[in-house]
């Protein structure tokens, strides 16, 4: 029984870092589409459209960071890899908000960055404004990695 | 038929890179406020040189040549299409108005054995079939090499001038098959932009076409080989109107979709075109604020042809000491 706890953590750990990277990588390639059309026809744009182009990345670092802790957590970086399957299910659990909202987070910002690329693109001037609507997403993929971050933080001190 | 790139057409969400690149172009597209200073200036070479400061031509151009400035730019659009997609496939309902002109042409030339090293002006470039190809099909009166539906229109406006000797049977035939292919293309197409596009080119070129037979007085029999069965209208409906009267040609349209153009077309069959051409940039302006599709890219096609023409019509009324005001009253509304 302790083995299959130690496996649902895994599970856990797996999915923060792997839907939260998805999400990100999609994000990121997608917005990078549209800023290798703005620096075809205008390279002197680069440094900006970078900015908005990873803006999506942040969803993969927050996936990662939930995945360091509960290695960290259930001894799988040194220690003792035991533990109930109680705790492992919350773990798993706990892993999941980064992991969902990362994912979706991330592809919904890479389209947003598309658009505010296009913004920036058609109106240089407005690049300030154009930051502000893809950050916006960043909101909640902020308050998924929250959520998980304490949760993971809370359950070795539960008796369960 | 596969574009330059010759692959398969991409991905809905590929297209980010390429609207992308259409939208920045856009920004080089000339406004209303362009074409009025156009208009303005006082001579051909002001206004060649205001051209010329908006990014048009390239000085290997000959100077001051409106037919060579009109022909590098649309050689620019397209050849930016080509670069964007794999295959232009998707734009085949703007190409196949060449297509079917090249047919016509071929065919004509074909028919009076003009000179063939003078053929080349007479021919549009971007259509979906080579011209070589349709050349070679009329010279030897063999149609089959070209699509089904060019191929019949070849032999039937082949016929119709061998045995007529008149030119526009030839046109009839084929400007009637070429709205039937564009409406078929239409229907065909995943985009809605493109299937309003072909609705509203064969539901205009309809109308029109039922105006004028009407206004010449045509029989009903000539009137049913004018107007395409094709479109969005009731044909029947537009050509028992046509060879009644243009007031029931009002009326009938008053109940459809282009009641809003009656009020034009009882000024002139030129208004009427001036009121389809700003339907159509009301139709793909939204496509400036869309970047997951194709749409914007037809979009942007389409702009740009509109601002191709009204560069030629004010080059032309430069060069012809055309007045202004007249001029003012044909231009369409721009893209951007």
């Amino acid at each position: 029984m302790f083995e299959l706890g130690i496996a649902f953590a895994v599970l856990g750990m797996a999915c923060a870092s792997f839907l939260a990277g998805a999400g990100s990588a999609i994000g990121v390639g997608t917005a990078g589409q549209a800023a290798a059309g703005v620096v075809t026809e205008d390279p002197t744009k680069f440094g900006k459209v970078l900015v908005l182009q990873l803006l999506p990345g942040t969803q993969g670092i927050y996936g990662l960071l939930i995945a360091f802790i509960t290695m960290s957590q259930i001894g799988l970086l040194g220690g003792s890899p035991d533990m109930t399957l109680a705790k492992g299910i919350a773990y798993l659990a706990a892993c999941l908000p980064v992991g969902i909202v990362g994912l979706v987070s991330g592809i919904h910002q890479g389209k947003t960055s598309v658009a505010a690329i296009n913004l920036f693109a058609r109106r240089p001037d407005q690049f300030g404004k154009s930051l502000i609507f893809p950050a916006m997403v960043e909101t909640y993929a902020i308050l998924g990695f929250l959520v998980s971050l304490l949760a993971v933080s809370s359950i070795p001190g539960l008796n369960i | 038929m596969p574009g330059p790139g010759g692959g398969a057409p991409l991905a809905k969400n590929d297209y980010v890179f390429a609207v992308t690149r259409a939208h920045v172009n856009e920004q080089n597209l000339l406004s209303a406020q362009d074409l009025e200073q156009l208009i303005a200036a006082p001579g051909v070479a002001d206004a060649f040189r205001l051209l010329s400061d908006k990014g048009w031509g390239t000085p290997d151009l000959p100077p001051q040549d409106p037919d060579a400035l009109i022909a590098y730019e649309i050689d620019r659009t397209w050849g930016l299409i080509g670069e964007l997609v794999n295959d232009l496939s998707p734009f085949n309902v703007f190409r196949l108005a060449n297509d079917f002109h090249n047919l016509k042409a071929a065919i004509k030339l074909a028919y009076s054995g003009d000179d063939e090293n003078e053929q080349g002006q007479y021919f549009i470039k971007y259509g979906t079939v080579p011209v070589e190809t349709i050349i070679k099909a009329a010279n030897e009166h063999e149609f089959a090499p070209l699509p089904d539906a060019m191929a019949k229109a070849g032999r039937d406006a082949y016929e119709a001038l061998a045995h007529t000797g008149n030119g526009q049977a030839c046109d009839m035939v084929i400007d009637r098959a070429v709205l039937v292919a564009i409406d078929n293309a239409g229907k065909k197409s995943e985009s809605q932009l493109l299937q309003r596009y072909a609705q509203l080119t064969v539901d205009s070129a309809n109308i029109k076409a039922a105006v004028r037979c009407c206004m010449m007085g045509k029989s009903r029999e000539f009137i049913e080989r004018a107007v395409a069965p094709a479109g969005t209208l009731n044909t029947k409906a537009l050509m028992d109107a046509a060879a009644s009267s243009l007031q029931d040609i009002y009326s009938y349209l008053e109940h459809t979709a282009y009641a809003g153009a009656v009020e034009a077309l009882k000024i002139s069959v030129a208004a009427f075109e001036r009121w389809c051409d700003n339907k159509m940039i009301e139709l793909i302006r939204p496509q400036r604020h869309h970047y997951f599709s194709i749409e914007p890219l037809a979009a942007f096609i389409l702009g740009r042809e509109n601002e191709i023409r009204m560069v030629r019509l004010i080059l032309t009324a430069k060069i012809n000491n055309l007045d202004a005001g007249m001029l003012r009253e044909r231009l369409r509304e721009t893209y951007v």
